[in-house]
């Protein structure tokens, strides 16, 4: 009996939004403007937000499809440095039954009068499949939501 | 202000024990058997150590060496599949300063009577720690003591 595969990938995402860093930063740091756009897409069902963000503090929410497995996301702060990094790993589960665990690194880096974003991340999947593809384009649609926020927010302001 | 910089790395170490996936598997989940090759060598002095190897439990482990750098270890376990598999997360100081942190997987094939084990790390060094190699063969080196733990 051989193990299920395990996948050990990487990748990078990189953006440019208009705001500055401390406002790029606000949107990861503060629990109601995360929950704005840290959502999987419109038609899904989704869990409460929760966001404790300070090194050692947890983050969870979870959601899928109606009727299909729960994605339950589950992060831990590893290291943050306010405008600048964040280093997070996180575990995602597909009902209870673990599909991956990733290190996850947010770099702002100030780009004229906006934001250069960095995001690496690396992960082992252990449940057999490789789900980086998702995974990336998941992230992707994030970072989307991400720049409607941060343009709504100033919009207001 | 500072400029903060993450440098992203892994490899891969792979190593053939005469022994089987159960006594490999005892020598990381058993804090007698780990704390004898998982340690610093020669005249470190361990400070602190706690060991909780469960889904969601924690290790930790500090210690002193002769040149007065404290190195300190904190772990976080995510999965484990006895005799199989191991993932972890951690975090390395030197002195106050976070250098790194870490996603470790553990994973044990049968080989005829003995065990195959592939240490994989995915790293994020951070603020410009040099680490040229070192984490690789720190951990080699560790994985070496191990075999000579299982040859006893």
């Amino acid at each position: 009996m051989s193990n299920p595969a395990t996948h050990h990938t990487t990748f990078v995402i990189e953006r440019s939004y208009a705001a500055p860093p401390a406002r790029v930063f606000a949107a990861w740091a503060e629990p109601k403007a995360k929950a704005q756009w840290f959502v999987g897409p419109d038609d899904w069902d989704k869990s409460n937000h929760e966001l404790d963000f300070r090194v050692g503090g947890r983050e969870s929410v979870s959601g899928g499809p109606p009727g299909e497995a729960v994605h339950a996301y589950s992060a831990r702060y590893h290291d943050i440095v306010p405008n600048q990094r964040i280093v997070s790993s996180y575990e995602m589960h597909m009902d209870e039954t673990l599909s991956s665990v990733s290190i996850a690194t947010v770099e702002l880096q100030p780009e004229g009068a906006g934001t250069r974003l960095i995001y690496t991340e690396q992960a082992v999947y252990v449940d057999g499949r490789d789900g980086t593809a998702d995974r990336e384009r998941g992230t992707r649609d994030l970072f989307d939501k991400l720049d409607a926020h941060l343009r709504r927010a100033g919009a207001r302001g | 202000m500072e400029k903060r910089s993450a440098n992203h790395a892994s490899f891969s170490i792979e190593r053939a024990y005469a022994a089987s996936p159960g006594r490999v598997f005892a020598a990381w989940a058993q804090v007698e058997a780990k704390l004898q090759w998982f340690s610093g060598t020669g005249e470190w002095k361990e400070l602190e150590r706690e060991f909780d190897f469960r889904v969601g439990g924690r290790e930790r482990l500090v210690g002193k060496w002769p040149d007065g750098m404290v190195t300190a270890f904190d772990g976080w376990y995510h999965d484990i599949v006895p005799d199989r598999r191991i993932v972890y997360t951690y975090d390395m100081r030197l002195d106050a300063k976070r250098i790194s942190v870490s996603l470790a997987t553990v994973e044990l094939e049968p080989v005829g009577a003995g065990t195959r084990l592939r240490f994989t790390e995915q790293a994020a060094f951070l603020d410009g720690y040099d680490d040229s190699g070192s984490r690789e063969r720190g951990t080699a080196g560790q994985l070496e003591r191990l075999g000579a733990l299982l040859e006893r």
